[in-house]
């Protein structure tokens, strides 16, 4: 069976392994811009997620505003934008496309680009013990695809129209007059689309014939959208080809830290769900630019016009579609965040995590029946009422692992001697904002209760808890924690605890009351509530939301300015800082070009070996060999770990 | 560990097994009969019914699966030294030659069945169930996965089919749609003057 | 319980890390990976095309015998034949036979041509009998009245899409047989699976589309 020709077999292998082998670059475009070193591609998506994330933050605060003075004048919106806020007070159309590109922005560019393209890439390679990931040039490609994406994404909210656009290139060219084209639709007047970040048809699907904001910005929506998904795709199947071809001598499976698990998982994900929005993105192109009509359904009558060029289409495909990967995308966002924090309450709690074992089973139970549960999104949405009730009843059974998780978290912290450094307070941050969101999910998921509650701010609030905030208190808490080992030096503790509690109380503040108003009957993406009388109950509630917003938002800057100040200027952090066990704590601060300085390590036991009896600390670094075993270990130059019964493995070396 | 407990251990094995393997021999038994009872194959509750039959006896599965792997009954090729990357390439020209007949010859069968006049369903059934053949044979042995570990066989496939299997969940829609669309109807215009 | 032992040791030598588990590099795992994912953009769009159908009242049947299935047969063919010579190019390149692994694949790009030559052939025929994306021809929209103009759509773009990855195919492999000198034999053994892979959603494509869709006049 397993008969091998030796001599191609090794040459093979040498080969194969050659291309990992590569120096650091010297020039400042390879070291810094086009980098194919997966340290420095993490540190551009967590960039570019920081950019992306106060864009949509922003965003956010002038919808509030919007929402609470509606009648005032911004004389610096009116200048910035002339066609969406004339004389500085928002149209409703620039207050929807403000909607638009912030949930967009939001997902996309920020939540799943940041817990898996940006720590992901800086630290999945290091912990599992690897010199970089599988296809250095192919992660390369991915983050400048995303960049493109965030790019084009942006250009959405400036497109006024075809004319604005190919104007400014060469009208006459024959790309302007293809840009034009492809645009044709813009010119609408307004400021980007207004479709939302899910981009339902009809609308999404007509063109500018569907009203303002339904013209260019949405073409170059739905261009963004495949480009990250394609982009996103590439990630996947390297983040998963190197956990799985490249872990080091001794790493078993379930010797890996949980965050890699998690990265795992949401690669997984990512893989499985990414392509289908791919197709249903390139449907709706069709139908918007070849005159298809996927998700049009005839008879409809837009603008007091029937529309008769379209037929036999339906809405529910795109909804479908939408959610098959929707779904799974809110575990993209949150899963990350949940490795990151067992990672670190773990390592802060110094105990053990609690049920390593349930804990892996958990976030994977999650990642499938993240699958199968899409339909909660379209309860009302005319789906065949049969699907909801399977829907419903598998919604709910995800309550089962994600009580798992949270009860090993409070497992871990259970009795423990708890250091409460600034990360420590974001993860347990987390487990709080995951809690208190993931409840209101069990009310949701009912297709009963749902019926009323959907489009309500009562979804607002509980998706925003649950897979917004909670998703990014994990990247904070990361960001805390393994900022010293990416740049070097420590984060200002003060700074992060003036950082910490404004955020999580204000957090709370803004959420919380969303629910009541939901429950009062407030409609999502309303631009204004001015004339439905009973809503005015409800204004104190949106005056104490918008100052809480405004304060968080401002509370950010003190991350920003910590952030930038501690790369310069913050104290020089040791190897170790934290007292950690993992991988990453074993290498240099930063860590070299090739992760280890060419000698990777061997990894003898799981990750969390804290408060260990007989140990001279109270932790023990995975690296640290067995007693029994540390003598052979000696003199086999590390060739006599785990994993090395007699397999080849030259490539490593 | 005492031999008592260790004899304990094994009869607990194989009263768990012998209990899932009920199950899913009952959930198999359902799906089937479901199939009979429903009488049309393509309608949202044979469809659901089946799916949710087969992939519970598919789950009842697992642990008798795991135990006989355990025990070598599927493990058998995995002994030995393996070397890093497996670079042997199996298969003759005469294999690949008989798959490539093999192909032909159901393509074949596939044009000349579609001119039989058979209700939709039925050809549906019978050509998608050929090109699924036809498509392991492919993959098996054109792409090789027949000759590579059982181990990534079992990544690849199972992910690849289930969420093709719950893509079959749009289809009671579709058949809702069919049933509420308004034909022949000339759309009333409503343009409000 | 020493088989018990046995299997333990095979799966810590397996995935006890610091080795390759399923025995095959990155770029096979990779290419494996990317063909699952793709394989779902497909499953995707074939049953978007299946939802379309299965809602609308009326499909229309149109492809006649010739040109429609005969050349949809014979493109068949062709891929099928040039997977085997694919497969053959790998089997060169396993055992270093360099030379005639190109040749094999220059067999392999010849059945990919074909196939694009009579798929834009036929793709031809049917635009200007006047299919369209958007709508369908006079004579089917008497023969059928309330047909689905959603045929076109569903037809053009997921032959299109199929015949986008048929070209990068060809592309791909046009690469791989120019620069076989430096290439390895996982990278030929990569670029067959995607050619596979391309085969392989033919085989989904023709009978749901094509055979589906047979006219019994014709």
């Amino acid at each position: 069976m397993s008969e091998a020709v030796p001599v191609p077999e090794a040459h093979a292998d040498v080969e194969h392994h050659a291309a990992h082998h590569h120096g650091p670059p010297t020039s400042f475009i390879r070291k810094y811009i086009f980098s194919i070193d997966h340290k420095v591609i993490g540190i551009q998506y967590l960039l570019l997620a920081l950019f992306s994330v106060f864009v949509g933050l922003i965003m956010s605060v002038l919808m509030r505003m919007n929402l609470t003075w509606p009648d005032h004048k911004w004389p610096l919106l009116g200048s910035l934008f002339k066609v969406g806020a004339p004389g500085g007070q928002m149209s409703p159309e620039f207050y929807l496309s403000l909607v638009t590109m912030h949930g967009t922005i939001m997902v996309f560019f920020v939540l799943t680009t940041a817990p898996q393209g940006g720590f992901g890439n800086y630290f999945l390679p290091i912990q599992i013990g690897a010199e970089d990931m599988a296809f250095p040039v192919l992660n390369m490609l991915s983050f400048w695809i995303t960049f493109v994406g965030l790019v084009v994404l942006v250009s959405a909210i400036f497109v006024e129209g075809s004319a604005a656009f190919s104007v400014s290139i060469n009208p006459n060219s024959a790309i302007a007059k293809w840009v034009a084209k492809y645009l044709e639709g813009g010119g609408s007047g307004t400021v980007g689309p207004i479709g939302g970040w899910t981009g339902y048809p009809t609308l999404s699907a007509l063109g500018k014939i569907a009203g303002p904001g339904q013209g260019a910005g949405v073409t170059l929506w739905i261009t963004s959208i495949a480009i990250f998904c394609v982009a996103s795709l590439l990630g996947a199947l390297n983040f998963i080809t190197t956990l799985l071809n490249m872990r080091t001598r001794g790493m078993a499976l379930m010797r890996m830290p949980l965050t890699c698990w998690s990265w795992f998982t949401t690669a997984i994900l990512a893989l499985l769900s990414f392509p289908v929005l791919l197709a249903g993105g390139i449907l709706l192109l069709l139908d918007r630019h070849a005159g298809t009509s996927f998700f049009i359904p005839g008879g409809l009558v837009v603008s007091d016009k029937l529309l008769t060029s379209h037929a036999g289409g339906s809405p529910i495909l795109w909804q479908h579609l939408f959610w098959f990967f929707g779904h799974p995308e809110v575990y993209i966002a949150i899963l990350p965040g949940m490795g990151a924090t067992s990672h670190i309450l773990s390592t802060f709690a110094r105990k053990p995590i609690f049920g390593y074992r349930a804990m892996v089973f958990a976030m994977f139970a999650i990642g499938l029946l993240g699958f199968f549960v899409w339909g909660h999104h379209m309860f009302i949405s005319g789906m065949s009422p049969y699907s909801g009730m399977a829907f419903s009843v598998l919604t709910l059974s995800i309550g089962v692992p994600s009580a798992i998780k949270t009860f090993n978290w409070l497992g871990t912290l259970w009795g423990a001697r708890i250091r409460f450094t600034v990360p420590m307070l974001f993860a347990i941050g987390f487990v709080s904002l995951f809690v208190a969101g993931g409840i209101t999910g069990l009310v949701l998921g009912q297709t009963s209760l749902d019926l009323s509650m959907h489009d309500t701010y009562f979804v607002l609030g509980h998706f925003h808890l649950v897979m917004g905030v909670a998703a990014i208190f994990g990247m904070f808490a990361g960001m805390y924690f393994w900022f010293p080992k990416m740049f070097g030096r420590m984060m200002n503790q003060t700074l992060g605890y003036i950082h910490f509690w404004p955020t999580f109380i204000g957090v709370y503040a803004i959420f919380i009351p969303m629910h009541v108003m939901g429950l009062v009957g407030m409609p999502r993406r309303y631009a204004s509530f001015a004339e439905y009388q009973f809503l005015t109950k409800t204004h104190p509630l949106v005056m104490l939301v918008t100052i809480a917003a405004i304060i968080t938002a401002f509370t950010q800057l003190i991350f920003l300015f910590n952030f930038f100040w501690s790369i310069f200027k913050g104290p020089k952090a040791s190897d170790n800082p934290w007292e950690a066990t993992t991988l990453e704590w074993t290498t240099t601060t930063p860590p070299p070009h090739d992760n280890f300085g060419g000698k990777l390590p061997t990894v003898y036991r799981g990750a969390y070996e804290f408060a260990v009896p007989d140990a001279p600390d109270d932790y023990v670094m995975q690296t640290t060999p067995d007693a029994t075993e540390a003598n052979v270990a000696a003199d086999g130059d590390g060739h006599t770990g785990q994993g090395s019964t007699g397999n080849g493995h030259d490539g490593h070396h | 560990m005492s031999s008592r407990l260790q004899n304990l251990m094994q009869k607990q094995d194989v009263i768990l097994n012998a209990i899932c393997l009920l199950l899913a021999t009952f959930f198999f038994i359902l799906a089937l009969s479901n199939l009979r009872w429903a009488g049309n194959f393509l309608t949202i509750d044979s469809l659901f019914m089946t799916a949710v039959c087969l992939m519970l006896a598919g789950v009842f599965m697992i642990n008798p699966a795991l135990w006989a792997h355990e025990h070598g009954l599927f493990a058998a090729e995995e002994k030995g030294a393996a070397p890093a990357v497996d670079l042997h390439f199996e298969g003759t020209t005469k294999l690949f030659l008989a798959v490539l007949g093999g192909l032909l010859g159901m393509t074949l069968v596939e044009v000349l069945l579609a001119y039989f006049k058979v209700p939709l369903e039925l050809m549906l059934t019978i050509l998608l169930g050929l090109s699924i053949i036809k498509a392991a044979l492919i993959v098996a042995y054109f792409m090789h996965l027949r000759f590579e570990r059982i181990s990534l066989m079992l990544t690849l496939v199972p992910m690849l089919v289930v969420c093709i299997c719950l893509l079959l969940i749009f289809f009671p829609d579709s058949f809702r749609l069919n049933k509420m669309r308004t034909y022949n109807q000339p759309p009333t215009t409503t343009t409000h003057e | 319980m020493s088989t018990h032992a046995e299997v333990e040791t095979a799966v810590t030598a397996d995935w006890g890390g610091g080795t390759l588990p399923y025995r095959i590099g990155h770029k096979k795992l990779g290419m494996w990976l990317f063909i699952v994912s793709d394989a779902l953009t497909f499953s995707a769009l074939l049953i978007g095309y299946s939802y379309a159908r299965l809602a609308s009242n009326q499909w229309p049947t149109p492809f006649k015998f010739s040109p429609s299935i005969l050349f949809s047969t014979t493109m068949t063919l062709c891929l099928l034949s040039s997977s085997f010579t694919m497969v053959m190019a790998v089997k060169a390149s396993a055992h270093g036979n360099r030379r005639a692994a190109r040749r094999w694949i220059g067999g392999t790009m010849l059945g990919g041509l074909l196939f694009l030559v009579l798929h834009l052939y036929e793709w031809n025929h049917l635009i200007s009998e006047g299919l369209k994306p958007f709508s369908l021809p006079k004579e089917w929209l008497e023969r059928w009245p309330q047909a689905s103009p959603l045929f076109g759509a569903t037809f053009f773009a997921i032959t299109g899409l199929h015949m986008f990855h048929v070209f990068t195919g060809f592309c791909y492999l046009g690469i791989v047989a120019l620069t076989i000198r430096k290439r390895t034999h996982e990278d030929v053994e990569v670029s067959g699976l995607y050619w596979h892979f391309v085969d392989l959603v033919w085989m989904f494509v023709f009978p749901m589309i094509y055979l589906l869709s047979v006219d019994f006049k014709g």
